[in-house]
């Protein structure tokens, strides 16, 4: 798996700070963004780059929950559980993901095509409940809109 | 019809381009700045404006920046907050998503009013669109010479970078927020040293909303007297509130600083889903004690609020009608407290679990006699014993849904 960035994109990061440390954040998102999570040895090879222990760097990737430490599946789905949302009905809308799906929070299909996750404000309040597929956000969501998107993916 | 001024370009096609700004005269106000004014007047402007934080707390803006030492000689830094996560809120998504360059040309004149040449944006990590906006925003306002070195030819200097989150609802707190810019965990750091004279890399820094500071350009272009007169007269402007909840027309509405809270949900929202009545309303996002059916008749600003003691924070309008359940309302939000509470400080990290716990078996109609006044009890004993205001933020719902609603939380008989 390689999780490594190319010098230029380190360099790029490092430019933006004045110490090495502050740019952890930059390079764990672009190692996650690379291969979908951060797996042991990438924490030891941020570590050497900033000059941090490894532990310095499992702080991190712990206390951020964006940042995972075991691949998700293909697609990652997340509903959105705060306020305006559950009034609204997200209890529904993940209720119809487990029950499509079949697994339940935190879990990924056996197919490894869809994990699903819970988030707390997307700050789409206005179009509740929302939910996020990958990058993209839906508002206004309905069980129509969830097997929509269930069968677009299927089989990408 | 009152006067839009953060939304105004809201509507228009690629409002969020440079060249759809320039055409309502984007980064006029920059030009006349850079060209003759000195920084005090920036901030003697925005003084004269009674510009207060549009984050939460509403503390004046020019004061904030006065905070600063002029003769400081390290590097002083601006860091915009733009990592919004209060539920209900999604005010500053819009200035990022619609019009960013709003934004970049109010940055700048903030940074060039307290003198720092280094500012950081630190948007929320699940901003995805916001996030592709502002970049955008910065690769073309480097471009045509509004960032960068010799901003206008004025000698100026400015870099602007932006720094994502990654899933932490405490990192929109300021102190958090340094610290993650800086690669640490979250922890809010004890004061003082405020971050004015001691903040990100030790040295003095602000840190601003994204509502607060797109409206500097405004401030500059029409003056500090013409803002001031829009607002109430402790807090000037126009304000942002998204409206949401059990209402017709969910939705963000700009309106004058002290507007009436029924006027805007009449009027603006459209009412109550089915005419229903209204049982409560959390007026400012997640963090706000809520208000009864009672205590409506308000204006919206911050020191109407505090008189009705609950607080304007972002601005959020959460309404309630009389369906709702309070106890599954106020259960919601202690989950999110739980969830995101650092767990630097006992109380919180403590307090937010029993309140989970606790609000769980009232919900599953298994509460006990004494579990409101445990409720209270454990809330009084969170307020003002811990670092940051998250603990607060956590304990005021409690102490106001509990107080105005106890039927609903006493064990069915």
């Amino acid at each position: 798996m390689n999780f490594k960035l190319s010098e230029e994109e380190v360099e790029q990061i490092l430019s933006r700070y004045p110490n090495k440390r502050a740019a952890i954040l930059p390079l764990l998102r672009r190692i996650q963004k690379k291969v979908g999570h951060i797996p042991p040895e990438a924490e030891r090879y941020a570590a050497g780059l900033l000059s941090l222990n490894r532990s310095q760097v499992h702080e991190v990737v712990t206390f951020y929950s964006w940042f995972r430490e075991k691949p998700a599946g293909k697609h990652l789905i997340v509903v959105c559980e705060s306020i305006c949302c559950s009034l609204l009905g997200s209890e529904e809308v993940l209720k119809h993901l487990k029950d499509r799906l079949k697994i339940d929070v935190g879990e990924t299909t056996s197919d490894k095509r869809f994990t699903l996750e819970t988030v707390e404000c997307l700050a789409q309040c206005d179009n509740a409940p929302a939910i996020m597929v990958d990058d993209e956000v839906y508002a206004s969501v309905t069980p129509d809109v969830i097997d929509r998107i269930l069968s677009e993916r299927k089989n990408d | 019809m009152t006067e839009k001024i953060l939304t105004k370009n809201m509507h228009k096609p690629d409002s969020h381009t440079l060249d759809v700004y320039e055409q309502g005269g984007g980064y006029d106000a920059l030009r006349r700045v850079l060209a003759s004014w000195n920084p005090e007047q920036v901030i003697g402007e925005v003084k004269k404006s009674n510009l207060r934080g549009r984050g939460g707390a509403g503390f004046p803006t020019a004061m904030k920046w006065g905070f600063v030492p002029k003769d400081s000689p390290k590097e002083k830094y601006l860091c915009v907050n733009a990592d919004e996560g209060e539920p209900g809120t999604f005010k500053d998504r819009y200035i990022l998503e619609r019009d960013p360059h709003m934004l970049l040309e109010g940055t700048v004149l903030a940074s060039y009013a307290i003198g720092a040449h280094t500012a950081y944006i630190y948007i929320r990590g699940e901003f995805v669109l916001a996030g592709q906006r502002m970049e955008q925003a910065i690769r073309d306002a480097y471009a045509r010479g509004y960032l960068g070195k010799n901003i206008l030819q004025s000698g100026y200097d400015l870099e602007v970078y932006i720094h994502y989150g990654a899933g932490s609802y405490i990192c929109g707190e300021e102190t958090a927020l340094l610290e993650s810019i800086e690669g640490e965990k979250g922890w809010p750091r004890v004061r003082p040293p405020f971050p004015a004279v001691e903040g990100l890399f030790r040295s003095p820094t602000v840190i601003n909303n994204v509502e607060t500071l797109a409206n500097l350009p405004h401030i500059v272009e029409k003056g500090g007297g013409w803002f001031a007169s829009l607002g109430t007269m402790r807090s000037g402007g126009t304000k942002l509130f998204p409206i949401t909840g059990r209402v017709n027309r969910p939705g963000l509405y700009e309106l004058p600083m002290g507007t009436p809270l029924l006027e805007m949900i009449e009027n603006e929202a459209g009412g109550v889903i089915g005419g229903k009545k209204i049982k409560g309303v959390i007026p400012g996002g997640a963090s706000c004690p809520v208000l009864s059916a009672d205590q409506l008749d308000v204006q919206m600003d911050f020191d109407s609020l505090a008189r009705e003691g609950s607080m304007l924070g972002s601005g959020a309008v959460i309404v309630l009608d009389e369906e709702d359940s309070m106890v599954k309302t106020l259960l919601n939000l202690e989950q999110f407290f739980a969830n995101e509470s650092c767990g630097q400080c006992t109380p919180c990290r403590e307090g937010t679990r029993w309140f989970v716990q606790i609000l769980t078996r009232i919900d599953q109609g298994k509460g006990l006699p004494g579990d409101p006044a445990l409720l209270l009890d454990i809330a009084e004993h969170m307020g003002g014993r811990t670092v940051c205001p998250l603990g607060d933020a956590a304990a005021g719902p409690v102490k106001s849904f509990v107080n105005k609603f106890m039927d609903e939380f006493m064990p069915i008989s």
